[in-house]
């Protein structure tokens, strides 16, 4: 019995597109953040918010005008050969980013709370969870989202409540950082941080309506903006540079500071729960993506049973990096090789759309 | 016929995949996580740590395990046993010690409810005290806003000595006593978080405590002792009085309570916002007049960078309750006098201040103001702040500060009663 169209509103793309994002601001994307912009970290994350605005506002449009979704534009624009390239240079793109930060999340777990687990059974316990989310389709991970939107939102409140005391608004200062241009430039190779924000447009097929779609979207992509400049700012404002330098996992390290007036609370265990939950959603969407990716290159229709195959893959692939700081050391460069595609690649549709329309 | 073959063929693949599913997620569901799994009852929670140097370098760790059946309803079952366990172990640093403890410890030990460092003096002055710390918060157990206080004595002995007669649960000592360092001022609050901000050359102020009993150079007035120099006869064993000064990973010095309640006001914002203090009468030679200062607002701090000196403005707006006239001089319905106090009050907290200030800027070189975190606004880049070094810069700089304070109630009754002589 059909109760949906197997659709997705607006509200379960504003929660796809949050948990997709915003997620970053809790794993060990602040550590490179604050590597490369020190205390203005906050700058950094709004600053590459604004560069990949214009790409987005771009695609939204080009979108409008066919009604398509981002595979059906490739299609049109590049040609058969070419946008199978394309789409597979953002499936390698995407595998590798998912491998690294799964990794990055097992490591997180194995050295702050479970240091005597193996990391391979954390991996397979994370990926096998992930991917039974993920086979459920699109409009399943979407429902859930919304359904944990709200859960998340009021635990993010609660946890700015009770680290608020312990913030001092002056260790923002001084608010420039390393100078203005070099946060421009880590900005711009850094506009990968949104990336995913161009890969959802993937999924128009399976939205109800190009309002829908586009209210999911620019709602979703100024709250990811606004918690990841949130949440990268707290950290400083707790712990202080340069001190956070030192520090390999501000979120949970925030977690620790949570306290209900002055005696330790131990609410860490509440916000690490949210977390996890988090986590698991985070990549499910990611499993979902690489296979609906995976299936476009090579003409597949049923790819969910995809997904638990690449599930494996990116289990074997994580096992690769030694530890954190190998991990790191990639994503940066991950992060700053991607940048540029995902910038140009709506521009450069932008661009082919006008030229055919005029030789038309 | 072909209903039920469809439904046999139905059931045959439900219970498939319930197998299927099983051999799956029972396997998992012992596997994973058993690691790391622990009973509450095999858990010993330190919750008072104690670090003294050995010789050769090493570290003398105390623990003090505390006892949960002990201040609980399960009292009954355990009468007579201790509220905490103290073992005192020597070796190279935390872990291991915290490895060899569990060889005389019959439970796993445990640092999830630690929330108090004692570190003796002697460490705290040597070379060892930063990395001490610095390697002991790359253990996640250990939170950054655990309280560091600092001893005369060894921190075994104090850990040992301090049994205060009203609590027998060690830890609610010291969470009682952050609440009233809150308040009072007298003592700095001083955790790990605040420490590790303060590693550029800033002065960072450490909790000063000790069980000794010291003779105070001269009799002063009360906030102007030291840990150890409050004069008291019979009394619980620990003072916190005072604070520390720790510089680049090395303690350098002692404040007095005072002192420590001046570099608290002087702040910015948060703590130390009401104490009794009292001051000398103006009108009466050698009278003193108590008052609770009452701090609101937060601290008004303009810092000027644009000279090569800085120069440091500081203004305090105090509210002051009298209770308490020694001399009965009339302060309360005569206006004039009511003037007079207030000015001789901020005549009295700016000479004192000055001197304190003058002191960190001579003696200690450094800012235990976080004067500095002002200085930061005022420029754009890090590299304008690193290269203007404004800490380098602080034992010449000028300060001023001002203090402006109006009495604003006192207690109960009007003008002081008389005897009257016929």
């Amino acid at each position: 019995m059909h109760i949906t169209d197997g659709k997705v509103g607006a509200r379960e793309l504003l929660g796809t597109v949050v948990f997709m994002i915003a997620m970053k601001a809790t794993d060990s994307t602040p550590d490179l953040l604050i590597y490369h912009a020190m205390n203005a970290s906050w700058l950094l994350s709004l600053l590459s918010g604004l560069i990949i605005l214009l790409p987005l506002l771009l695609l939204v449009g080009l979108m409008k005008k066919y009604n398509t979704g981002l595979h059906d534009l490739l299609l049109r624009f590049t040609g058969r050969w070419v946008s199978g390239a394309i789409v597979a240079l953002m499936f390698i793109g995407l595998f590798i980013s998912t491998t690294i930060n799964a990794r990055s999340y097992v490591d997180i777990v194995n050295t702050l709370f479970f240091p005597q687990t193996s990391i391979p059974l954390i991996l397979l316990s994370l990926l096998l969870f992930c991917s039974f989310v993920a086979n459920r389709g699109f409009e399943t991970i979407g429902r859930v989202t919304w359904l944990m939107f709200g859960v998340i939102m009021i635990v993010g409140t609660l946890l700015i409540l009770t680290t608020w005391q312990h913030t001092s608004f002056s260790y923002l200062f001084p608010l420039l950082g390393p100078g203005l241009d070099q946060l421009l430039w880590d900005s711009l190779t850094h506009s990968s941080l949104y990336g995913e924000i161009i890969l959802i447009a993937f999924f128009f097929p399976y939205v109800r309506s190009f309002q829908a779609y586009r209210g999911g979207i620019m709602i979703g992509f100024g709250l990811c903006v606004f918690l990841l400049v949130l949440f990268n700012a707290l950290y400083v404002m707790v712990f202080d540079y340069p001190a956070i330098e030192h520090m390999a996992y501000p979120y949970q390290q925030l977690t620790r500071a949570a306290s209900f007036g002055n005696k330790a609370a131990h609410l860490e265990s509440v916000f690490l729960f949210i977390w996890i939950i988090g986590a698991v959603l985070h990549f499910a969407i990611y499993l979902y993506l690489l296979a609906y990716l995976f299936s476009r290159i090579f003409k597949i229709h049923e790819f969910e049973p995809l997904i638990l195959s690449l599930a494996g893959m990116i289990l074997l692939m994580a096992g690769f990096p030694k530890n954190i700081i190998q991990q790191n050391i990639l994503r940066d460069w991950l992060i700053s090789s991607t940048s540029f595609m995902f910038l140009l690649l709506p521009i450069v549709l932008w661009g082919l759309h006008l030229w055919k329309g005029r030789t038309s | 016929m072909g209903a039920s073959s469809v439904e046999g063929a139905n059931f045959m693949k439900a219970s498939i995949l319930i197998i299927r599913s099983m051999v799956i997620w029972l396997p998992m569901l012992l596997m994973a996580g058993c690691a790391d799994r622990i009973e509450p009852e095999r858990l010993a929670h330190v919750v008072v740590l104690g670090l003294d140097l050995a010789e050769g370098g090493k570290l003398q760790v105390t623990f003090q395990i505390a006892n949960p059946q002990v201040g609980s309803t399960d009292r009954g079952q355990a009468e007579n046993e201790p509220p905490s366990d103290i073992v005192t172990i020597t070796a190279t640093d935390i872990l291991t010690a915290r490895e060899l403890a569990n060889t005389i410890i019959p439970r796993q030990i445990n640092f999830t409810h630690l929330q108090t460092l004692i570190i003796s003096e002697e460490l705290a002055r040597s070379p060892h005290l930063h990395d001490t710390i610095t390697s002991m918060v790359r253990l996640p157990e250990i939170r950054r806003e655990m309280n560091m206080i600092i001893t005369r004595e060894k921190a075994q002995v104090f850990i040992v000595k301090n049994k205060p007669r009203l609590e027998t649960r060690p830890h609610k000592y010291y969470e009682f006593m952050m609440d009233q360092w809150e308040i009072s001022g007298i003592v700095p609050l001083s955790n790990l978080n605040e420490y590790l901000k303060d590693l550029s050359g800033e002065v960072y102020l450490a909790i000063y405590a000790t069980t000794e009993r010291i003779e105070a150079p001269t009799f002063e007035f009360e906030a102007h002792y030291r840990a150890g120099e409050v004069p008291t006869k019979k009394a619980d064993p620990a003072q916190m009085v005072g604070s520390a000064v720790i510089r680049e990973g090395k303690m350098i010095g002692t404040l007095t309570g005072e002192e420590t309640r001046y570099a608290m006001m002087l702040k910015k914002q948060g703590k130390a916002h009401s104490h009794i203090t009292s001051f000398p009468d103006p009108l009466k030679e050698g009278e003193r007049v108590a008052v609770r200062l009452i701090r609101n607002e937060g601290t008004r701090i303009q810092v000027d960078v644009s000279d090569e000196v800085p120069k440091i403005s500081v203004e305090l707006q105090l509210y002051a309750q009298l209770w308490s006239i020694q001399g009965l001089t009339n302060y309360v319905t005569n206006k004039e006098n009511q003037l007079l106090l207030e000015r001789s009050i901020e005549e009295k907290l700016e000479r004192e201040t000055m001197k304190f200030v003058r002191r960190a800027q001579e003696e200690f070189r450094g800012d235990p103001f976080d004067w500095h975190t002002e200085a930061k606004k005022k420029f754009w880049t890090w590299n304008d702040y690193l290269r203007y070094d404004f800490l380098d810069k602080f034992p010449r700089a000028e300060v001023k500060v001002h203090y402006d304070v109006t009495i604003e109630s006192f207690g109960k009754q009007f003008e002081p009663a008389r005897v009257r002589k016929d």
